[in-house]
């Protein structure tokens, strides 16, 4: 499963607040990617499909603190097989960036 | 919808199909979005161009790149990697099951490689072009007298000439006497070139420019002028090295000089293989009445570019009307006529090729009957495993695909091993079929378009053999087909009545075969059984052109050089004659000569009115002898019948029989038409021989003496003692030593010249018979699977019958109903069929007609055989089944 596409873990990380749909994914993905990049909907949809097939996130109803109900469909959050995950690739990061400081610092 | 909404959501059609699905409403809901953000013009369209190339960009991705991590039965439907994925599935399942593909594969590649063959020559030989520029506006053109009514094969030089000058519709009219001997006389060795002679439109009609040098000038075809002549290529290869040099050397041609102009294309070989062509003036000789009359010369045509035939026709029949009224004494009733020439040359061809195609399509049918047979059977031993795997989640569509792919590899594979075996199979036709010699043979290569159609059936019927048992079991409720029922699931009897249909098929297929390799099996032996005339065994033909210093016929030289031909060890008789028993026009001396003439001063008649002809040939007293032709009344030649002594003639059995009239033959008055018209009396009366093979029936002939008719082209014919080949030397040498500058042309054992004759006949006829043979042992392989499977599936009742005692032959009967049953349906089937497919070939067939019915009773009977023996061995293997280990089978 790991390592996972950077994109898909910026849009775990979203999901794992809680449900969202699909434009509040975009917005929050493309904040926290800063600068210039966009998200579109084929590649985010297609991500969120990828997803939804390796069971890391599922779909879920709107929170009821949301009012649209037109939207139902498309909230989606994380599962707890994304959280293991998201965890897993975060060990996996901070080691890789503890083994290069390491590597930087003795050269 | 807004426009560039519209154009959005229409290029998310270009996305796998599942995300488009789900996705599609929130996608276009984003991207409205988007556009909406914009602030200006500009931005949107930057927008609207991303998201676009965004749509393109998934879409691309998506099928392509590898999703090793999605579970099977899961993935998208439409990627390309899913379908790779599927074909190494589908490749593995095959290589699980080795003895089923190995046989599918080999039994279809088989069917493929036959039919590919077989239509590659057709389409040479039959459909592309002759290697001429538009050739299809080339003719052959024969002159058609009523002497006879037959067409004859040749036309005047004069009748040429004169087409040439009136008949519009024709482009260029040429004519092409031959094939002659010119001898060559270099390095002190003389040789004889195979040359024709031709006229001046013989090159522009068909078209054919020298590789080197040029064609002939309209100068060099008038008496007197300087002589030329044109290298055939393989000539200038083999004995000049191909020199460019050549052209505008002088070459000693029959004591003349020549001068080379040019080297004609490899492979041109019109009107027939040669290694020289010259120009043939038209000379006054040509225009007397005997020239006008003469039928020796080949002529073509080239229509023009917009005349139709129906004018030409009509033009040339005109013509040929005033013809025979400037020139009564010869062209009256003269007709001319025109043929397509890729008729001309590959005519004969086309019903023997036909046949072999055809029969090569029912082969290539019952391969692929039996490939479905297999397949069909194997699916219904896997209702089972779909319904297992339905039940586990896997798609409906998904479980085609993988049957549809494991169809597909298998078809492909049968399909190139299919075209391997074309590959292979063209060369050996190449070699081995009687057809090798006709120009442009040479070029059959492999036709693409068969090998597609090959292919496309290998695949089709894999395909569809393949998806029909899978469909059923797709569609079937999993329960059904798990439980116990499952075993003799009502799905199965769908696919055992198509099996069964496709085993009659085969049958019925395999019985025309068979009929048809019975029918020309029949005819073969027939023609073996013909009388030739004859002893062809241990014969040679030395063929030998000669010209002493005034161009007149040598006489001497031959007389002499038979003499010493006699002298050599091992020669038991030799003689001379002007036409050749058994030579072909590869092999031919001269054109045969038919005559007009007249019995006892009065001109016989045939029915219908038109003249008798008889065919002509000069021989010296050695020749009867040396043949092996007993003299059945009167006399052979002496060293009496010289050219002062009385004229005499010598008839054939077939003359004599045309003209009993209740009296014999002998000693009756026989006046020749051509030349000087010698009142000639018959001495004797010789039994038929047959000139062209052993099928064609002999002709009335009559026979002159060479002293009192010299020619200067000889065919002698010398008995040996030894096997003929051995002898091929000495017999040169001993010509050499007569006079060495006399060139032999050939030296053939004519043995080899009538087994050259029977070669087509054989061809066609051991082919066909590999065929039926091929077929048979099918469509018995067919049956055998069938019925054992039939076994296989009631080997339980089998059992519990045998454990409680029941009867064996009860068992037994059963089976072998099942299997004989389908036979008979089968043969009944059959018969209809191959009594068509008889009269179709019935143009192939000798002595047999195509309602034989010994031929029809035998093959029904040998597939009734082989189907009874493909059904008793599963059967006995059914009652040596121990009963406890079959119920054990669970």
């Amino acid at each position: 499963m790991i390592p996972i596409h950077a994109l898909e873990l910026r849009i775990l990380i979203v999901v794992s607040e809680g449900p969202t749909h699909g434009y509040r994914i975009v917005k929050e993905v493309e904040a926290l990617e800063g600068g210039r990049f966009k998200l579109y909907p084929a590649n985010l949809y297609r991500r969120i499909r990828d997803l939804l097939a390796r069971g890391l996130i599922e779909a879920t109803e709107a929170p009821s603190s949301e009012e649209s109900s037109e939207n139902r469909r498309n909230y989606f959050r994380i599962t707890h097989l994304g959280r293991e995950v998201v965890k897993a690739e975060i060990m996996r990061l901070e080691e890789l960036v503890t083994d290069a400081r390491a590597s930087m610092q003795s050269a | 919808m807004s426009f560039h909404t519209r154009v959005y959501s229409a290029t998310l059609h270009l996305l796998p199909h599942d995300l488009r699905k789900r996705f599609e409403s929130e996608m276009v809901t984003l991207f409205e979005h988007r556009m909406g953000e914009a602030r200006h013009a500009a931005e949107k369209l930057v927008i609207f161009v991303q998201a676009i190339v965004d749509v393109l960009a998934q879409a691309i991705t998506t099928r392509f790149r590898r999703r090793s991590s999605y579970r099977y039965g899961r993935a998208s439907d439409s990627s390309l990697e899913g379908v790779i994925g599927d074909v190494r599935l589908g490749s593995r399942r095959l290589l699980a099951r080795p003895r089923f593909s190995f046989v599918a594969i080999l039994v279809l590649g088989l069917g493929v490689g036959l039919t590919t063959t077989m239509f590659s020559v057709v389409d040479m030989l039959l459909l592309r072009d002759l290697p001429y520029p538009n050739a299809e506006e080339l003719y052959a053109l024969r002159q058609a007298t009523e002497r006879d009514g037959s067409v004859s094969e040749g036309i005047s030089l004069a009748n040429v000439s004169e087409l040439s000058r009136a008949w519009g519709s024709a482009a260029f009219v040429g004519g092409a006497e031959g094939p002659h001997g010119l001898r060559l006389f270099e390095d002190g060795r003389a040789s004889s070139l195979r040359t024709w002679l031709v006229t001046n439109e013989f090159f522009p009609a068909l078209d054919i420019e020298p590789v080197l040098g040029r064609s002939f000038l309209s100068e060099e075809f008038v008496p007197g002028n300087e002589q030329v002549v044109l290298l055939s290529y393989d000539l200038w290869a083999a004995r000049y090295d191909a020199d460019p040099g050549i052209i505008g050397r002088e070459l000693i041609l029959d004591d003349e000089p020549h001068r080379v102009v040019g080297v004609l294309p490899s492979q041109f070989g019109y009107p027939s293989k040669a290694e020289l062509w010259a120009p043939r003036p038209v000379q006054q000789a040509d225009l007397t009445p005997e020239g006008r009359r003469r039928s020796d010369a080949i002529g073509v045509v080239r229509l023009g570019g917009s005349s139709s035939l129906e004018g030409a026709s009509g033009e040339l029949d005109e013509i040929a009307l005033r013809l025979a009224s400037t020139f009564p004494e010869s062209n009256a009733g003269t007709d001319f006529t025109i043929a397509p020439l890729r008729e001309d040359l590959y005519g004969d061809l086309r019903s023997p090729v036909l046949m072999l195609s055809g029969a090569a399509i029912l082969v290539l049918l019952i391969a692929a009957s039996n490939v479905g047979g297999l397949q069909i059977a194997q699916g219904m031993t896997r209702t089972r495993e779909y319904a297992l795997r339905s039940a586990l989640g896997g798609r409906a569509g998904r479980l085609l695909r993988l049957v549809c792919m494991e169809s597909l590899v298998l078809g492909t594979l049968g399909g190139a091993v299919g075209v391997g075996l074309a590959l292979v199979g063209i060369e050996v036709i190449a070699s081995l079929a009687p057809w090798g010699d006709v120009s442009g043979m040479e070029n059959v290569g492999l036709n693409q378009t068969s090998m597609f159609v090959g292919l496309a059936v290998a695949i089709g019927s894999a395909l569809i053999a393949g998806l029909a048992p899978a469909l059923r079991a797709a569609r079937e409720d999993p329960n059904n087909a798990l439980g116990e029922a499952g075993r003799a699931s009502t799905s199965g009897k769908h696919a055992n009545v198509l099996r069964d249909g496709l085993v009659i098929g085969q049958i019925a297929l395999a019985l025309v075969l068979t009929t048809g390799a019975g029918l020309l099996g029949r005819s073969f032996i027939r023609v073996q059984g013909n009388d030739l005339g004859f002893q062809p065994g241990g014969r040679l033909a030395a063929q030998v052109w000669a010209y002493n210093e005034s161009h007149q016929p040598d006489l001497e030289f031959f007389t002499e050089a038979a003499e010493e031909l006699r002298r050599c060890p091992g020669v038991l008789a030799v003689g001379l004659t002007t036409d050749l028993p058994q030579a072909n026009d590869a092999t031919v001396l001269r054109r045969p000569i038919a005559l007009t003439y007249s019995l006892d001063g009065l001109l016989p008649t045939m029915s219908g009115g038109s003249e008798a002809v008889v065919r002509y040939s000069a021989v010296d007293h050695g020749y009867f002898d040396a043949m092996g032709i007993p003299v059945r009344t009167g006399r052979g030649f002496t060293d009496l019948d010289t050219s002062l002594a009385d004229p005499v003639a010598i008839v054939n059995e077939a003359f004599a029989r045309r003209h009993s009239e209740g009296r014999d033959v002998v000693g009756r008055r026989i006046t020749l038409r051509a030349g000087a018209t010698r009142e000639r009396r018959i001495v004797g009366v010789v039994p038929d021989v047959r000139r062209q093979g052993l099928e064609a029936s002999p002709v009335p002939e009559v026979y002159v003496p060479l002293t009192q008719s010299p020619s200067n082209g000889l065919t002698f014919v010398i008995n040996t003692e030894d096997r003929a080949e051995a002898m091929i030397s000495a017999i040169r040498e001993a010509l050499w030593s007569v006079d060495p500058r006399q060139a032999v042309w050939a030296i053939h054992p004519i043995a080899d010249l009538l087994a050259d004759w029977n070669e087509e006949r054989r061809f066609t006829t051991i082919v066909l018979t590999g065929f039926s043979a091929f077929a048979l042992l099918l469509a018995g392989i067919g049956i055998y699977g069938l019925v054992s499977f039939a076994v296989k599936q009631r080997t339980r009742e089998v059992a519990i019958r045998r454990a409680i005692g029941g009867q064996q032959a009860e068992m037994l009967r059963m089976i072998v109903r099942q299997g004989t049953g389908l036979a008979g349906v089968g043969i009944a089937i059959g018969l209809p069929a191959a009594l068509v497919t008889s009269f179709l070939i019935r143009g192939m067939l000798y002595g047999v007609g195509p309602m034989d019915l010994h031929t029809l009773v035998a093959a029904s009977a040998l597939i009734a055989s082989v189907v009874l023996i493909a059904v008793l061995i599963p059967a006995a293997r059914a009652m040596t089944i121990e009963p406890t280990q079959a119920l054990r089978v669970e």
